[in-house]
């Protein structure tokens, strides 16, 4: 049986003894912790020191993990949200996302008037969900980056689904009213011309 | 009013389409996801001290500072040893 064939619980049974399995650990979840840590931190740099920092503490105390019904990856998100809650007590001045390291799967072929446009409706949009508390952003993170269910970011999260579920929708109604105060004003009015462009076929030929 | 209603031209939709939009996945650098897990899988954790490691620096600082001692202690018999010749040579020739 290969370590690919391994469930986490399998995996982190032997990980203590057998790094192999360890980095099957570490194969499945890096990228994750590493993009929950890059929406959190807003830039490069931070993200990688802290990806680093969950899986050597993940790798010291993988043998103290005891399977209680929660998944592997709620103990590494536990992990990576208290190294990220420490780092922004030591960094008052949150930073913004460096647009030139924000790699999008889609753009290429993109007009780059348009594709500078979308930069800043970006960088817009990443500073005001920066200011929302950090649940409602790890929420966000885990519904849209993760594409995780109600019920998997639960597990995550220490709540129930319907406890996720009234959370999104009240994370949603804030936004709203950001947009209401005009703090998502601009970006409402590019989403529209976006969807038409869209619609039209501009933009996507 | 319902979900979809739009609140100042922004609807729940839209704000749900500018977060798809926005929170897309983001990839590492292949060079540091490469450099970590060299660091955890193949050295073992990358912990800058494991306990072999403490010994073996010890050791060498000990074998050091003994090494460094020893010439010290020549240097100086070298020395003493020059200048009682010179004392000698001067004492012998007056």
């Amino acid at each position: 049986m290969t370590y690919e064939e391994l469930d986490d619980m399998a995996l982190v049974a032997t990980a203590p003894d057998d790094p192999d399995a360890f980095g099957e650990l570490y194969e499945r979840y890096m990228r994750k912790m590493y993009n929950y840590i890059y929406y959190r931190t807003g830039n490069v740099q931070d993200a990688e020191d802290l990806t680093a920092k969950v899986f050597q503490r993940a790798f010291r105390h993988v043998h103290r993990f005891e399977d209680k019904g929660v998944p592997f990856s709620a103990w590494l998100y536990r992990i990576a949200h208290n190294l990220v809650a420490n780092w922004h007590r030591d960094h008052s001045k949150r930073t913004m996302v460096p647009l030139e390291h924000y790699h999008r799967d889609e753009g290429a072929g993109i007009h780059p008037e348009k594709e500078a446009i979308a930069g800043e409706r970006t960088a817009e949009l990443l500073s005001v969900l920066r200011e929302l508390p950090e649940d409602r952003q790890q929420l966000l993170i885990l519904k849209f980056v993760e594409r995780l269910s109600n019920a998997e970011i639960g597990a995550i999260m220490g709540r129930t689904e319907g406890a996720v579920k009234s959370l999104y929708h009240r994370t949603l109604t804030s936004l709203r009213k950001q947009a209401e105060k005009g703090e998502l004003g601009n970006l409402a009015a590019e989403e529209s011309v976006s969807s038409l462009d869209t619609a039209d076929g501009v933009e996507h030929d | 009013m319902t979900n979809n209603e739009a609140t100042n031209g922004m609807s729940r939709l839209d704000v749900e389409a500018l977060l798809a939009d926005v929170l897309v996945p983001v990839d590492p650098r292949p060079r540091f996801t490469k450099k970590l897990r060299a660091r955890l899988v193949n050295y073992r954790g990358g912990r800058p001290f494991s306990g072999w490691t403490a010994i073996v620096v010890v050791a060498s600082v000990v074998l050091m500072v003994a090494s460094l001692l020893g010439m010290l202690i020549r240097f100086i018999g070298g020395g003493a040893h020059l200048i009682a010749t010179l004392t000698r040579r001067q004492r012998v020739a007056g």
